[in-house]
């Protein structure tokens, strides 16, 4: 049985936008969400730039019950699953309950809320932790919430890969669908802008310590300095198209072409890197070859080796230049659970919209990367293809392979 | 279906009692508990004072000072019992490409021990809210985010195909396993690394608990403190621990000679989507997930042969569960034994789905059922058979295995001997 | 002594568990169950372990599972604070004020303005104070309940005190009951105090319940029985 899995709603919760429109208006202008860190004084730490989500006001999106029981990421993730809900015009109510599912990615859970709950027990006592850390911290708690609220049933996960983890629950939505699953809520968000969280990441090295908020974060440039940390994400709704179709959707955002996930090889072993690997893997379960991807959403970490190793893989799939590649989230910073999730909703508002969205701040990219790298202002189409790579720390690699649902779809056409 | 299918070629285990699967079925079998007074840092002043502890010392299992330094306790269980796992197997190293090697681990709290370890330092003892980041640790990013358990597994098993940590809660495990179950069904791997751990017995895990009054306040008598299905449970005993697998494509497994404990043969999850931590007595949303896994089994019923309870010993759990079974096997729930193990190693959270199915699949290869201890009275709204205190010698071709968790997952697993899976 | 008020409960309330959206935490909620308030048994959870630590006292299991009101929350946290029992109950009788009063007053006709009461003995009338034996109807195990108290009712300000001579299994009962002209009718409070023996068979706690539970029934029950008499 042939199953197609479609995008038919999307939610974001980005630094430079909340909703998927204010978030596609901004990428189209190059606006940052890149700034001070505001959420904790921060001026003690040598990374002291983030994109924060500032336009939102978690009490307008979350019920007051549900606002004092979760964190902040939590928070993030119930918005942009009813956003994304929203978006598909899918009511949970119309749906049978068991062939609803949510997958997310989560990659520091509840952080801020487990700081203050650690903090009271040691400072205060055992019986100065509260009855939600136990429900707010663990690495499940979006998922959860997101069942209960819009009463979904079916099979529920939740997957961790760091950055990579977005795209993984894709996978996993497809597997689901081609197992009857009619529904599914996937994505992921991240929220460890709080003192201990950011402390966590300080010592990996790969942290970008510039003070500029417009030089601070620069992929493949040749000023390239490590990454800054952000916050938020984006939650999508995947439908088998058939279903889709039946309930009346007319317009998907696109489908799931292909996908492949791997994982480096032991640190010192001197064997390659895996990114590769996925590309490949990704382009082969699509059946579609590298001429086909008309895109790349590059995982653009902005640590020169690592980014040569992006660079390289790329170019040694595609041919040196000859793909688009563009890292959107130079303006929103690595959202971590959150970010291959931004990525992929990126990648099919472009779909919709017909433009390839900038790279913001690199102004040269540095030799060694054989890559067409979309600087400053966004390019036209047309696009029907993307690829968006992922890679999570300690050596995930995922990639994943949309595509513009068209009439020449035969799955699709009516 | 694309026709591969899955067994389990290499058990991996370190639990409360014993470090090895040797050690922890002889504590199953003689029904042994492994509950304790806390013995990691001091318990007063907690509401629950007990653990089932692991006497594990990391350089005597092979850890090198490097891996110890790196890798939280999750880590170090998870990566002593992947490689007796792998070395149970009898997988050579090159013997299938690295490619072809998935990872899929799960873990309910991650590297929750280390993490707050490092915060009481950088926090200089709680009093810092803007915690000083000089005193970070060079790992510390490796416990924020727990992926860091698939790595140092993958790691240790030179698996560079598809790798997941999956974090479901107290159904982590079962997940994980059934994850990595999937991938070699629909061809992303040959072999799987699969399997869960957690090492939560740290004070902010403890007083979570306590919080939430979840856990057995019975600190006078640790030993009996975990009482699933009994009249006088009042709460789960926390516990630790891990169990890896490895899980290979069923052909490929008999090409090579491979001695197959059992196959996965059915696999699913479905939530309730009612309450993070209550559940509803009737047990439908677990009597659903069963009867789909029984379902993708192709068995009945009048086929399970043994029933390997979540039986954490809460009041509403063990309610819950056993309406679940009469829901979906009917009849079957009076006449086939069922057990938990956690009545003698405690509740790992997230680890415990899969030292149960290491559990299950011992079970099916010593043809023994394990107990459930301390089950002295039983609760009039639990009748079933529990197999009280003494385990018992059973045919066993047939396991279902469940899992509950907080988020309101539940998950049910059907393992079957090797002679079932040549269909 | 610190005291957990009302208000301060509405707050306590609101930062352990939030309000939802179709209730009124500052209407008329003191009765209404946590779970119809939207409060589930993580949120009463949290707000029994704020008290725990705001009042350091110690909320048990039982408790938590007796709770299912705000009165009742307060009710406990009152009697741990003063180790005593506490009632507060008030109804609107829709009769004239000097009816109310001296149908209420009549001591005599208890067993019949009561339900629970089988007879009355005056024992002694002195300086305003009655003294006099109440025997109630045996209780479901057949146990028959007796105690003598002693009443002194105050026309000119509309309240009544009295206490328990013969205390049976209280440690002392302090009763007063206070008479308002309102709107509609007559407001009638009682109000009792009181502390329970240890060796008496049931504590503070559950005898707070039982009074609360019986006194909203014998209100009702008079306020019935003396309408009907303004009426005729």
């Amino acid at each position: 049985m042939t199953v197609m899995p479609v995008f038919t709603g999307i939610g974001v919760v980005a630094p430079n936008g909340c909703g998927a429109d204010a978030y596609w208006a901004a990428v189209l202008e190059g606006r940052s969400g890149i700034d001070r860190i505001t959420r904790f004084d921060a001026g003690g730490y040598p990374t002291r730039l983030a994109g924060e989500v500032r336009d939102f006001t978690a009490a307008d999106h979350v019920p007051s019950r549900l606002l004092v029981e979760t964190d902040r990421w939590t928070h993030l993730g119930l918005a942009a699953a009813a956003m994304a809900l929203d978006d598909a015009a899918a009511d949970p109510a119309a749906f049978s309950e068991y062939e609803m599912a949510v997958a997310t990615a989560s990659s520091s859970g509840g952080a801020e809320f487990g700081q203050r709950e650690i903090e009271h027990l040691w400072s205060r006592g055992p019986r100065h932790v509260g009855v939600y850390q136990s429900i707010a911290w663990f690495y499940a708690a979006t998922t959860g919430q997101i069942s209960i609220r819009h009463g979904m049933r079916g099979p529920c996960g939740v997957i961790a890969a760091e950055q990579a983890g977005g795209l993984d629950t894709v996978a996993q939505a497809r597997r689901l669908i081609r197992a009857g699953t009619r529904l599914a809520v996937v994505g992921g968000t991240d929220a460890s802008l709080s003192p201990y969280g950011l402390t966590t990441q300080l010592p990996t090295g790969l942290l970008s310590t510039s003070r500029d908020r417009t030089r601070a974060y620069l992929p493949f440039d040749i000023e390239a300095c490590g990454y800054l940390p952000g916050e938020g994400g984006a939650m999508l709704i995947v439908e088998d198209a058939g279903s889709a179709r039946s309930r009346g959707v007319e317009r998907p955002y696109g489908e799931v072409a292909g996908y492949a996930a791997t994982f480096d090889p032991r640190p010192g072993s001197g064997r390659s890197p895996g990114l590769r690997r996925a590309i490949e893997g990704a382009l082969a379960d699509a059946a579609l070859s590298p001429a086909d991807i008309d895109v790349v959403f590059a995982d653009a970490i902005a640590v020169p080796e690592l980014d040569t190793d992006e660079s390289a893989s790329i170019a040694a799939v595609f041919g040196p230049r000859r793909v688009p590649v563009t890292a959107p989230k130079t303006m929103t910073g690595r959202l971590y659970g959150g970010g291959s999730a931004l990525d992929l909703a990126t990648a099919l508002l472009m779909l919709r919209h017909q433009v390839i969205p900038p790279t913001v701040g690199v102004r040269e990219v540095a030799a060694q990367h054989e890559i067409d790298l979309v600087l400053s202002r966004p390019r036209p189409g047309p696009v029907r293809s993307a690829l968006i790579l992922a890679r999570g720390h300690g050596g995930f690699n995922s990639a994943l392979i949309v595509r513009a649902v068209t009439s020449s779809n035969t799955t699709w056409r009516t | 279906m694309s026709g591969r299918r899955a067994v389990i070629t290499g058990i991996g285990v370190c639990a409360p009692g014993g470090i090895g699967r040797k050690a922890f079925w002889e504590l199953l079998a003689a029904g042994r508990t492994a509950t304790r007074t806390i013995t990691f840092f001091d318990p007063a002043g907690f509401r629950s004072q007990m653990a089932a502890e692991c006497d594990f010392d990391p350089a005597a299992e092979g850890l090198t000072p490097q891996e110890i330094r790196r890798m939280d306790r999750a880590a170090q269980l998870a990566v002593v019992s992947a490689r007796e796992a792998w070395s149970d197997s009898g997988l050579g190293a090159g013997h299938v490409p690295a490619e072809r090697i998935g990872t899929s681990i799960g873990s309910a709290v991650g590297c929750t021990m280390g993490l707050e370890e490092e915060y009481v330092v950088v926090s200089d003892g709680g009093r810092r809210w803007l915690v000083d980041s000089g005193y970070a640790v060079p790992q510390l990013y490796g416990y924020l985010v727990p992926s860091t358990l698939a790595c140092e597994v993958a790691w240790a098993c030179g698996a560079e195909g598809p790798a997941a940590l999956i974090s479901t809660g107290c159904t982590s495990g079962l997940d994980a396993v059934g994850h990595g179950c999937q991938l070699i069904q629909e061809g992303s791997a040959d072999i799987v690394v699969a399997g869960a751990t957690d090492a939560p017995i740290s004070p902010i895990t403890v007083a979570c608990f306590d919080a939430i009054r979840a856990t057995s306040p019975n600190n006078g008598d640790p030993a009996h403190a975990s009482r699933p299905f009994d009249r006088r449970r009042d709460g789960f005993v926390l516990g630790e621990g891990a169990a890896i697998l490895v899980l290979e494509e069923l052909t490929a497994a008999r090409r090579r000679g491979a001695s197959v404990y059992c196959e996965i043969a059915g696999f699913s999850g479905r939530s309730n989507a009612f309450h993070m931590t209550g559940l509803k007595p009737d047990g439908r949303e677990m009597a659903e997930a069963i009867r789909v896994a029984m379902d993708q089994a192709r068995l009945n019923p009048g086929d399970v042969d043994y029933i390997n309870a979540h039986g954490s010993g809460t009041k509403q759990n063990d309610r819950h569960e056993t309406a679940a079974f009469k829901r979906s096997l009917g009849e079957r729930a009076r006449q086939v034994p069922v057990s938990s193990i956690k009545s003698m190693v405690g509740h790992s959270l997230g680890a415990i789905g899969s030292i149960e199915v290491a559990a299950c699949a011992l079970a099916m290869e010593h043809q023994v059922v394990p107990p459930t201890a301390n089950l002295h009275e039983p609760d009039p709204e639990c009748d079933l058979d529990y197999v009280p205190v003494t385990a018992r010698e059973h045919p066993i071709d047939v396991v279902l295995s469940v899992g509950s968790g907080f988020g309101g997952f539940q998950t049910a697993m059907v393992l079957a001997a090797p002679h079932k899976a040549d269909g | 002594m610190p005291e957990l008020t009302f208000d301060h409960l509405r707050r306590l309330m609101r930062e352990s568990g939030g309000v939802d959206e179709d209730v009124d935490l500052d209407g008329d909620i003191l009765d209404r169950s946590f779970p119809d308030l939207g409060y589930d048994s993580l949120a009463v959870l949290e707000i029994g372990s704020r008290i725990e630590r705001e009042y350091g006292i110690a909320v048990p299991d039982e408790a938590i599972s007796e709770i299912t009101t705000p009165r009742h929350l307060a009710d406990f946290v009152r009697r741990k604070l003063t180790g005593a029992g506490h009632t507060d109950n008030s109804i609107t009788i829709a009769a004239p004020y000097d009816l109310v009063w001296s149908m209420t007053n009549d001591v005599e006709s208890w067993p019949e303005l009561f339900s629970e009461y089988a007879s009355v003995e005056i024992l002694d009338r002195r300086a305003g104070s009655v003294r006099f034996r109440l025997t109630m109807h045996p209780d479901e195990d057949g146990n028959v309940w007796s105690w003598v108290s002693e009443r002194t009712p105050d026309r000119r300000t509309g309240t009544v005190r009295a206490h328990r001579v013969e205390t049976g299994p209280f440690a002392y009962m302090r009763i007063f009951w206070e008479y308002r002209e309102v709107a509609d009718g007559v407001r009638m409070r009682w109000v009792q105090d009181f502390r329970m023996k240890p060796s008496a068979p049931v504590d503070d706690y559950a005898m707070t319940d039982h009074l609360n539970r019986n006194t909203v029934v014998q209100m009702n029950r008079i306020k019935g029985i003396i309408e009907a008499a303004a009426r005729s």
